[in-house]
């Protein structure tokens, strides 16, 4: 087998990859800004619950959460159960991102908003929220490089991804190394296109940041 | 203005600490204040000036006691429609750092009064021409001088069309040359009667525009006075020392 076919064959698995990626950023977004607010509002039983969640996320292997709710909760489909499971795992982490955004806005913001006569959500969704976004996109997109990666265990679930044909090639080429290269360079040229975007935005970010430091120099 | 005389705010038996219970910042604290008046709270610095100021608009709470504003007690439920009654001007201008000038003083007026849009933006600029900053309305935060966000924070006070005015300190993270503009703006106000109390140490200000000071001490309002005899003929000594201190340098 040509180099180039083998290529052909495992990226044609790297489809589930595409799917999968953009619904559990979609997801983790959704979970995190919502935890992430929740926690911030610092109402005990609630904080509780969340940082509960979020300490023991830190401490399983993702691939724990994948194989626990594929043998106990019946999700329909292998990529409904890698979804959730990926969602539920990288969410903790997305809350934490989020949560140490509002935590870095200045608490007089809160304040004036209150002052304002404005709810807590509205505070949320049109001081907080606009102000931490830039700041916490290149984070997230470390995050999001994870996600990436964590997509090559999904094949234990019966997902067909590129592990999945990979071992499948091996199986008829009995060339594990040029397999696992290609897919190394696949998931190399990925993440490296997040980690591009990311630290566009980051210089974007500071840039404007040192904008605004050097006008108030000069003051 | 025939509605001078009634009483806008009242604390009656107030009692805030901190530090579990160690540091006393009202205590037993009552005090009523009058539609219309200026009325300004000096004292020593951590002596829970910011803190009583920031009760009224229950960005504080208090332990014990009650705070009565237009008649109405200070609690959970009624806190959303005081706020909106009771504007405030802080220390560090708290403007929002992602909205226009003129945007952070329509935001209120839109989102909490539920004003029309183009009726925020009429008196926004109406207020912002007031505080001399109309051509900046396209301007962010960031590109204007302290004074400056200064003046927007109190368009953005004066646009929400509050029955009361709190001033937290607002000239004191401002370089001294700018301290004169905000003061002026606020002196304008005083004279048209609007309902002011205001956490200062500027005498031009005290003298020219409060109808009473009050020195905060040990969780009360150890002298209130008019401006005159709290300057000239201070009862307390620590009054008399903290304006030897502070204005008789
Ligand atoms: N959120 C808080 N938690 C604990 N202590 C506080 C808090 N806010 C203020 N204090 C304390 O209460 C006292 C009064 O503070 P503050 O009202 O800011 O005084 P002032 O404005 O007169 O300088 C100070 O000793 C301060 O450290
Ligand atoms: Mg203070």
């Amino acid at each position: 087998m040509h180099l180039h076919e083998m290529v052909v064959y495992i990226t044609r698995g790297i489809g589930i990859t595409f799917k999968l990626v953009p619904c559990v950023i979609v997801s983790t977004l959704i979970v995190g800004m919502i935890l992430g607010i929740l926690r911030f509002k610092n109402i005990k039983v609630i904080s509780q619950i969340i940082d509960l969640y979020v300490t023991a996320i830190r401490g399983i292997p993702p691939l724990v959460i994948l194989m626990a709710l594929y043998f106990t909760v019946k999700l329909g489909s292998s990529f409904m159960t890698a979804f959730v499971a990926l969602t539920i795992y990288h969410g903790a982490y997305v809350t934490e991102i989020v949560r140490g955004g509002l935590e870095a806005v200045p608490k007089g913001q809160m304040d004036a908003g209150k002052s304002l006569g404005l709810g807590y959500m509205r505070i949320m969704a049109s001081v907080y929220i606009p102000q931490i976004m830039l700041q916490i996109i290149p984070t997230l997109c470390g995050q999001y490089i994870l996600v990436v990666k964590d997509t090559t265990l999904v094949s234990v679930v019966g997902l067909q991804d590129i592990m999945w044909n990979a071992k499948e090639l091996i199986a008829v080429t009995y060339d594990p190394i040029r397999v696992y290269f290609i897919i190394g360079v696949l998931y190399f040229v990925v993440c490296f296109i997040i980690d591009l975007i990311a630290s566009r935005v980051e210089k974007s970010v500071s840039g404007r940041y040192q904008a605004q430091l050097a006008e108030k120099g000069a003051q | 203005m025939s509605e001078d005389g009634k009483v806008l705010v009242e604390f009656k038996n107030v009692d805030k600490r901190f530090g579990g219970g160690k540091i006393i910042v009202m205590d037993d604290f009552s005090f009523s204040f009058t539609k219309g008046e200026t009325h300004i709270i000096c004292g020593r610095s951590g002596a829970g000036k910011s803190t009583l100021i920031r009760c009224i608009n229950a960005l504080e709470t208090i332990d014990k006691g009650s705070i009565i504003i237009e008649g109405q007690e200070l609690g959970h439920k009624t806190m959303h429609d005081i706020r909106k009654k009771v504007a405030m001007v802080f220390q560090d201008f708290n403007l929002f750092p992602h909205m226009s000038v003129l945007e952070n003083v329509t935001f209120g007026p839109i989102r909490s009064l539920k004003k029309k849009k183009e009726e925020a933006i009429e008196s926004g600029l109406m207020y912002l021409d007031r505080v001399g900053l109309r051509d900046r309305a396209d301007a962010k935060p960031a590109q204007l001088s302290g004074g400056q966000k200064q003046r927007v924070a109190i368009a953005r006070a004066l646009n929400m069309h509050p029955d009361l005015i709190l001033f937290d300190e607002p000239t004191s993270a401002l370089d001294p040359e700018m301290v004169g503009e905000v003061l002026n703006i606020m002196k304008m106000l005083s004279e048209e009667g609007r309902s002011m109390i205001v956490v200062t140490h500027e005498m031009s200000f005290a003298k020219e525009a409060a109808d009473k000071i009050s020195f905060l001490e040990n969780g009360k309002f150890i002298e209130t006075a008019d401006p005159d005899t709290f300057f000239d003929h201070p009862k307390h000594e620590s009054v008399k020392k903290f304006i030897d201190q502070v204005y008789n340098k």
